[in-house]
């Protein structure tokens, strides 16, 4: 019973150019979002779509100045203290993964930006903070200065009440590999080996440094 | 001089304690099986804990855990967690956990847990924590948390050849 291969159904290929457009509305919908984003005074260049410049609260005492960071790849993720599962865990992974870096010559600085500055203040971070590796640092600010830092780095953030009047967040859990001109370069995969993360890391620091 | 028969029975105990921190540990109430309670070592500061354990329900009534928490905090809630699109999603749970007969439920990092609040003393590695857990019909439970370390995704006594922590393989 040897029925022709036939080309897909029109009802088909309908189907696929529906997808497709539905493709290219959602990239007009994220460009047009970009742009809209955009025009925000200090913003240097308008290829940094993910991240932008911050100025906050060191947990090793004095402010990091992400200017000063210019010509060097460095990590940036979201956290808060009062999170009892994978912040720890990730900050406590990360360190082990950036000592392993550090001791094959690599130097590579995260910074850790809390998402609940009301209750993480510079004392509370750089008490938390001593419990990890020195290679991340703690970082907090006003509640002003921590939502554009969020908002620049696409960080999504939502609180949700607790019983007891208290509050947890819900918050985006990517490491960010920035490069040396502070351009976002794509997530440090941690989950799924060091070897791969550590290969990531090698390319970031290697990348755009014959430039 | 002699050593008071009493002290060094408790020297005795104590030594023991400390020779196997980490040890699987199991309790057995009634129907209710409950696996090896454990916990993480906290970062300095920190006020809050998770609590992560299994529980077998060997009878034939459902059952259902409520709650539980642990001596050092203030209060213990139940809660689900869960990842949506790179973003942690958390949730109380307030009527807690049912546990069908012959049913196993899992408290993991990577999803429902205790989350254990206001906490009061540092939790350190390798120590084991007084807790209680609360179930609707066995009532209140004593059980001691293993405190394992600061990075564990598991507990430790676990082969590590299943690391696929962070994926949810949707069961």
């Amino acid at each position: 019973m040897a029925t022709d291969p036939r080309p897909p159904s029109p009802a088909a290929r309908r189907g696929s150019t529906l997808i497709l457009a539905a493709f290219a509305l959602a990239l007009v919908g994220i460009v047009a979002a970009t742009v809209a984003f955009l025009p925000r005074g200090d913003r240097p260049s308008a290829l940094s779509v993910i991240g932008g410049p911050f100025r906050l609260d060191s947990s090793k005492g004095g402010v990091v100045d992400s200017q000063a960071l210019k010509g060097k790849p460095f990590l940036v993720f979201f956290g808060f203290t009062q999170c009892p599962n994978i912040c720890p865990t990730t900050l406590a992974d990360l360190g082990t993964l950036l000592d392993t870096f550090g001791a094959e010559g690599g130097d590579v600085q995260a910074y850790y930006i809390t998402l609940d500055p009301e209750r993480d203040t510079q004392a509370v971070m750089q008490e938390y903070m001593a419990s990890f590796t020195d290679r991340i640092t703690g970082l907090t600010g006003t509640p002003q200065q921590i939502e554009r830092v969020a908002r620049d780095y696409r960080a999504s953030l939502k609180r949700v009440p607790l019983p007891g009047g208290d509050y947890t967040l819900e918050h985006t859990l990517m490491v960010y590999m920035m490069d040396r001109n502070g351009g976002f370069a794509g997530p440090l995969d941690l989950n799924a080996g060091h070897a791969l993360a550590l290969k990531q890391l090698r390319k970031l620091v290697a990348d755009g440094r014959s430039t | 001089m002699r050593a008071h028969p009493l002290s060094s029975a408790l020297l005795l105990a104590l030594g023991l304690a400390a020779a196997s921190p980490a040890h699987a540990h199991d309790y057995s109430v009634g129907p209710l099986k409950i696996g090896h309670p454990w916990s993480r070592a906290t970062p300095g500061g920190a006020k809050v804990a998770g609590g992560y354990l299994t529980v077998t329900n060997t009878g034939t009534e459902p059952e259902r855990l409520t709650g539980g928490t642990i001596e050092a905090a203030g209060r213990g809630e139940l809660h689900t967690m869960s990842m949506e699109g790179g973003v942690m999603k958390m949730a109380p749970l307030p009527d807690g956990l049912e546990i069908a007969p012959g049913q196993t439920v899992t408290l993991a990092p990577s999803g429902n847990h205790l989350m254990f609040l206001d906490l009061k003393t540092p939790l350190k590695k390798g120590e084991r924590v007084k807790g209680a857990l609360r179930f609707e019909r066995a009532g209140t439970v004593p059980v001691e948390f293993a405190v394992e370390s600061l990075a564990a995704k598991a507990p430790e006594e676990k082969p590590a050849a299943h690391d696929h922590s962070g994926h949810d393989h949707g069961h």
